[in-house]
């Protein structure tokens, strides 16, 4: 299973933020912040995996408030998503040094077993996640996966991804258009995974059932004009039935 | 005046500090929320866009869940699709606001419009609770049946949720899954079988039930390998490799432990294995999971032998990916066929010195599994040469582990002591309190080695006594026996090098640099001590107490 789809640029800023899982606001912002600076020292010629060392002694999540970093004060105090952890708080993504490239490493081997643990079967044994990355340009697309997943097969996933929002999202799609149609990502998105399952793999499929979503979209919007009642009379007629079969 | 979604996403990307970003994201917060209150349905997409942004961005936006419930009321397909986006993003299946969607989802499902329904099921296989699929699952049994292979597709990952949401409900599933073998579309077939994979991973009875399709599933792989090319699935050469990967796992479930099922596959793993295209990273994903498949089933002796050769080939790879994976899948092979594994050792230690950190890591996990009896020496010498190098984070694990294992597998006590001695050397800072205690009864049960420990203990510490580690287990040895210290017997053995045997246990540089031919004297041993206790500052309680201990033993009243 698929526990996040996660997309941020080169300096660490997210792009495309998906779980599969009951996460907290704050510890999604956490675990992309901590992959990203993982993921962006790292060497070129490394592997595609990260695997934090589990061996190492945990980083305390609850740290002394630094706060000049994301979590402002806007209704912070409203904020009541009870994430696991109620002790994480955020801080700044600094430049990594030596040092604390080992605390992020380690700190990502502490977030991990979080983010499985809201998301495990009814067994309720935790599973072991890896993340699954690749950069392409200034944009770098990661997948938190468990260990029913190959991880090779992800890695070519990722690529589907990657090929799907270029044939969607219009020819040489790039991070400016993720930046402004993020809902038109999530929908490429949704026509190939779906609650952590692979649904569709191939490419033209994808691309085809989301334009075909968007087309819908396109006239729904146009005819608001003439009132809800009857424009959604006319809309649904006019659009192909769901009991057409289509292979 | 509402700002557009995209004017809103140009101001905040104009902001220069983090702090100016806030205070955007703040007022903008503000002004949706008044909005909001108004309740009017003119600018509900426009503002719920803008708050689904900012959540992205990782500022709380919890207060837009009821405007997202209302947009899925909506008829307008563009709203429900941002209501349904918003209510994945911000709802999860605690929240109560959850129960409210559960009509429209109900009525959504039944809509004529197959977009709607696909919208409405993939929003409930993404974070539906147990109320809710327990209400909705006869409408998934329904489109489970649909002649649309859109729907079916994602009803069958929906059907997912529900039976792990309640898996009494599995039953109601397992009529429409037979057919799913004669399935023509390809997405709608991987969906599919990843529904009988979890149904065979969550009953057993069920799995049982499922091994008579072995033959079908060996059919459908045939197919796609033997198949030409086929533009709508082919990705680099090889036809809709997703599909076979996940046949082959789910074959792997099947045959794990059945005789009849793993005999009815061996033809087919065969293939796989020996006609796939290893140079792009899809043929390798297919041999990995064949690899993995192999192992885990009864295969036959030539089969799994394919089997590892085709790992051996992966870690000679110049891929870092594939190396990886290889590293990792002989992790788990050692405990089905140790023999095979201990063919690449020379290969695993060479990954002990790759630049890349994660595949030094599993190749530390693999060198540790792979020490037994016969190589315990060659192997303890590698891993202590790899210490000497190897980064702060490994110390700690690797000191446990190698003096664990020195303990199970040491072929006799001087090599033992010698092996304690040098782990603290090297990494004495990251010895645990057990390991200078275990070399202590050490010396104590041997009474030949103790001169030997002691000497030895004692020209280490005087060369360098950094270590704590080493520092306590030296004092405390001076201190048993500091006569035998002083007196100079057993010295030579331990002055002299390394003679026979234990040859290959010393590296090249020798411990004892500079060799005495003459013990030390009593005054020499307390300078030492002397030394230790002032010069190191950082001397922890323990050392300190050993020391005093030491002293009041009466050793050195005279001349103190």
């Amino acid at each position: 299973m698929i526990h996040a789809v996660l997309a941020f640029n080169t300096a660490g800023k997210p792009r495309l933020v998906k779980f599969y899982g009951r996460v907290g606001t704050r510890h999604q912002a956490l675990l992309l912040r901590t992959i990203a600076d993982l993921v962006l020292a790292r060497p070129k010629d490394a592997c595609n995996f990260l695997d934090p060392c589990s061996a190492a002694v945990p980083v305390a999540l609850d740290r002394d408030d630094t706060r000049n970093g994301q979590d402002g004060a806007i209704g912070d105090d409203d904020d009541d998503f009870d994430d696991d952890n109620p002790g994480a708080t955020t801080s700044p993504a600094g430049p990594t040094t030596s040092a604390s490239a080992r605390d992020t490493d380690a700190a990502l081997a502490a977030l991990l077993p979080l983010t499985a643990a809201t998301s495990t079967r009814q067994t309720g044994a935790p599973l072991h996640l890896t993340v699954v990355y690749r950069i392409y340009a200034t944009l770098c697309f990661a997948m938190v996966v468990d260990a029913a997943e190959s991880e090779l097969a992800i890695l070519d996933l990722i690529q589907v991804l990657v090929e799907a929002m270029d044939a969607a999202l219009g020819p040489n799609v790039c991070e400016l258009d993720l930046v402004f149609h993020f809902d038109d990502a999530h929908a490429v998105l949704a026509e190939m995974i779906q609650a952590g399952l692979v649904l569709e793999t191939s490419v033209t499929a994808i691309v085809a059932n989301y334009k075909a979503t968007m087309a819908h979209a396109k006239a729904s919007k146009a005819t608001v004009a003439s009132g809800l009642g009857a424009a959604a009379a006319a809309a649904v007629s006019a659009f192909p039935r769901a009991g057409r079969s289509r292979s | 005046m509402v700002v557009r979604l995209k004017e809103f996403i140009k101001q905040i990307r104009a902001c220069k500090t983090a702090a100016d970003e806030r205070a955007v994201v703040a007022k903008e917060s503000a002004a949706i929320r008044t909005l909001l209150k108004e309740d009017s349905s003119d600018h509900r997409h426009t503002n719920v866009a803008k708050l689904l942004y900012i959540h992205m961005l990782g500022y709380p936006a919890h207060f837009g869940q009821m405007e997202c419930v209302k947009l899925v009321a909506s008829p307008r397909f563009a709203d429900k699709r941002l209501g349904y986006l918003g209510i994945m993003l911000l709802l999860d299946e605690n929240q109560e606001t959850l129960t409210l969607v559960t009509n429209s989802l109900k009525n959504d499902m039944n809509h004529p419009n197959m977009y709607v329904i696909g919208l409405a099921l993939c929003t409930l296989g993404n974070i539906s609770s147990v109320a809710m699929s327990r209400d909705l699952c006869p409408e998934v049994e329904k489109l489970l049946a649909s002649s649309n292979s859109y729907i079916r597709k994602k009803a069958a990952l929906c059907a997912i949720r529900i039976i792990r949401k309640v898996p009494d409900l599995m039953e109601v599933f397992i009529p429409r899954v037979r057919s799913i073998l004669g399935e023509r579309n390809h997405g709608a077939l991987l969906t599919g079988l990843t529904l009988i994979q979890e149904m065979c991973t969550l009953n057993s009875a069920v799995l049982t039930e499922f091994r008579a399709t072995v033959p079908a599933l060996v059919k459908l792989l045939k197919q796609l390998i033997t198949t030409g090319y086929s533009p709508e699935h082919d990705v680099s050469g090889i036809t809709d490799p997703f599909l076979q990967v996940k046949i082959l796992r789910l074959l792997r479930q099947l045959g794990t432990g059945d005789a009849t099922a793993s005999e009815q596959m061996n033809d087919v793993l065969a293939h796989v294995a020996t006609n796939t295209d290893g140079s792009k990273n899809v043929g390798n994903a297919i041999l990995y999971e064949t690899v993995l498949t192999i192992l885990a089933i009864q295969a036959e002796p030539t089969l799994r032998v394919l089997a590892i050769n085709i790992l051996g080939k992966f870690l000679a790879n110049k891929d870092n990916n594939i190396r990886y994976v290889a590293l990792q899948t002989l992790i788990k092979t050692i405990a089905v066929d140790g023999q095979a594994v201990q063919r690449h050792r020379a290969t695993v230690l060479e990954c002990l010195r790759d630049a890349d950190v994660s595949i030094r890591r599993r190749a530390l996990e693999l060198a540790f599994a792979l020490i037994y009896p016969q190589n315990v020496r060659v192997m303890t010498r590698e891993l202590l040469a790899f210490l000497e190098v190897a980064d702060v984070e490994f110390r700690a694990p690797m000191v446990a582990q190698i003096c664990a294992t020195a303990d199970r597998f040491a072929p006799n006590k001087r090599w033992h002591l010698d092996t304690l001695i040098r782990v603290m050397k090297l990494a004495g800072n990251y010895v645990r309190e057990e390991t200078v205690a275990q070399l202590v009864r050490l010396a104590t049960n041997a009474p030949d080695l103790q001169a030997y420990g002691v000497h030895k203990l004692y020209w280490l510490v005087k060369a360098d006594a950094a270590q704590e580690g080493l520092v306590h287990a030296a004092v405390w040895t001076m201190g048993e026996f500091g006569d035998v210290l002083v007196s100079g017997a057993g010295g030579a053995a331990a002055a002299a090098p390394a003679s026979g045997e234990d040859q290959d246990d010393e590296p090249a540089s020798g411990l004892l640099t500079g060799t005495p031919a003459a013990a030390p004297t009593e005054a020499e041993v307390i300078a030492l001590l002397e030394s230790i206790l002032i010069g190191a500052c950082s001397v922890s309680a323990p050392v300190a107490v050993a020391i005093w201990h030491f002293i009041a033993s009466g050793f050195v009243s005279p001349l103190l």
